[in-house]
């Protein structure tokens, strides 16, 4: 241990998902220096961003949301939540604030409440663009102008700073828009001066909570105990265990690289940190290394509405249609095409997609039995028209077009489909795709001022 | 070549999962019990570009394949065949897309088998 005070990071799984209360309590009695938990995940699609819907139910964010700030409120420590209400665009923060407000009031609870959101002028996205320092990030094509201005929604991923800046300014709970997972925790040990090595990677560890342990069903807060040159990470649950696999495997967890994790100002490097089972149930880190970037960069999140879906589902179990699967789906395409045209619908304006369950439903291209269809088939038929009308229209025409079109001479004659449902159109409403997913250049300055503290009391 | 002839993958990892890395990327945590199991998987050069291009027809440069020894865990990550949660989209968390995986034969031999 160097001479420095360790820092103490209590952290609770992604919030609404639930955690163990006595955890929590034990927690406590530990007397972190700050309780926190991450909010969300961009796994759940874009369609959250583009709504500004929340993903999660209010009771289960209430109910851990209650706990987690009464507990900071207990021992006066900050509570941080950060990607609030899942996409952490403005209305996933308004909502989330919405209910920190309800908790304070309900409870009797005063404090200093900071927002930060985390949301990108299109303005600013098309100047960086023009000035050639936004970059794709993977496969993605080239960003344009037109994708900024279709977006919805367009979100940056906050790093540490602007968590600084509102701890500075003496936030005691803090409700952050869209932000890197642990840029959450890291500002308070950051901030007693702890080094970036350790500081980052004991953050990294412990923001997906009770992940790092070998037991997630029993729901275990963790702790983070961090120094300049090691941290140890613990679970605070009465007989939770840590091990070496259960903590190291969290730097790999939904990430492309097991041992970096890149932030807005550099990267997590964990290729020479080393892992030691301190005990039975805690884990020891150290070689932990920050490496910084020579340009900070900001990850953009934007979500665009590209039309509205219709979907129906029908079983087949005719083995002479399943033989011949693949051409009959291209006879059914034809077939509504013909629908689309004699309606005055353009190719462009809807696009209709087969998802053939027994086949290839799961995994498409890269399915390498697709060749050995089941002996049923479950087809969802899914079409997404450009407006509500177009979807409308043409998913009338599904049923009755898939049903009755005949490309083997068949034997029953009363139809194609088995269908489970009446109605047998299901209504799926609008659908998003992302429409940004880049890397943006910004200037030093900009990892603050883009992400604007707003301070009031509760 | 033990006499026994090659296990399957799945018979010697503890376990092999997919999920997402980011929207663009499919990322597979082949795990395994100890170390000794986890140097066998290396040292028979099972999972490696050519094996894994041939399962899910990407081409192997855009594959990419670490050893994490903490974790006694080998890690392949390929990109998706369509951005996550678009209008193609089958499996939104990418979960499962690993059964293909499970079949890769591990030859095993005489040090190890």
């Amino acid at each position: 241990m160097s001479t420095e005070q360790p820092i103490r990071v209590l952290a609770t799984c992604n919030l609404g998902l639930g955690f163990s209360y006595r955890g929590l309590k034990a927690g406590v009695e530990r007397e972190p220096h700050l309780i926190a938990c991450d909010a969300g995940s961009a796994d759940f699609g874009p369609y959250f961003l583009g709504t500004g819907e929340v993903q999660k139910s209010r009771a289960t964010l209430k109910r851990d949301l209650s706990l987690l700030i009464q507990a900071a409120r207990e021992i006066g420590v900050p509570f941080i939540t950060g990607s609030a209400g899942g996409a952490g665009a403005r209305p996933h923060v308004d909502a989330t604030v919405d209910l920190v407000r309800e908790i304070a009031h309900e409870q009797s609870l005063n404090f200093r409440l900071a927002t930060i959101p985390a949301d990108i002028p299109p303005a600013l996205v098309r100047e960086r663009l023009a000035q050639g320092r936004v970059t794709s990030l993977g496969q993605v094509a080239d960003l344009t102008d037109g994708a900024i201005a279709s977006s919805s929604a367009i979100v940056g991923m906050m790093g540490v700073e602007p968590y600084i800046k509102a701890l500075e300014m003496g936030a005691e709970v803090i409700v952050a828009g869209r932000s890197t997972d642990p840029a959450i925790f890291a500002g308070v040990p950051l901030r007693a001066g702890i080094s970036p090595g350790s500081a980052w990677h004991a953050s990294k560890c412990i923001d997906k909570g009770y992940l790092a342990t070998t037991r997630p069903q029993d729901g275990s807060p963790v702790l983070a105990t961090i120094s300049n040159d090691e941290f140890v990470i613990e679970p605070t649950r009465d007989g939770a265990q840590c091990t070496v696999k259960s903590v190291a495997t969290v730097t790999l967890h939904e990430n492309p690289d097991p041992f970096r994790v890149a932030q807005p100002t550099g990267t997590i490097d964990t290729t020479n940190a080393t892992y030691h089972q301190h005990d039975e149930h805690c884990v020891r880190v150290t070689g932990s290394e920050y490496a910084p970037a020579l340009e900070p960069t900001i990850k953009l999140e934007g979500a665009a509405l590209v039309g509205y879906r219709k979907i129906l589902i029908a079983g087949v179990r005719d083995p002479r249609l399943i033989e011949r699967f693949d051409e009959y789906l291209d006879a059914y395409r034809a077939a509504i095409a013909r629908a689309a045209r004699s309606l005055d619908i353009n190719d462009a304006d809807y696009r209709l997609q087969f998802r053939t369950y027994g086949k290839d439903a799961v995994m498409g291209s890269f399915e390498p039995l697709r060749d050995r269809p089941s002996h049923e088939v479950g087809l969802i038929v899914d079409i997404v028209g450009r407006t509500r009308e177009i979807a409308s229209a043409l998913a009338s025409r599904l049923g009755p077009s898939g049903s009755r079109l005949d490309i083997v001479g068949r034997m029953g004659g009363g139809g194609n489909f088995a269908y489970p449902f009446s109605p047998s159109l299901i209504d799926v409403g609008p659908v998003y795709e992302w429409s940004i997913w880049h890397l943006m250049g910004i200037d030093e300055p900009e990892l603050v001022d883009l992400f604007p503290v707003e301070m009031q009391d509760v | 070549m033990d006499e026994r002839g090659p296990l399957r993958l799945d018979e010697l990892a503890s376990f092999i999962k997919s999920t997402n890395a980011g929207a663009t990327k499919l990322t597979f945590d082949i795990g395994f019990a100890d170390e000794e199991t986890f140097r066998v998987a290396l040292d028979s050069g099972a999972i490696n570009k050519a094996v894994v291009s041939a399962l899910y027809g990407v081409p192997q440069d855009a594959i990419e394949i670490y050893e994490y020894a903490p974790a006694q865990i080998i890690k392949v990550t390929i990109p998706r065949s369509v951005m996550s949660g678009g209008l193609a989209e089958r499996d939104f968390d990418g979960v499962q897309q690993f059964a293909p995986l499970l079949d890769i034969p591990v030859p095993l031999d005489e040090r190890t088998g």
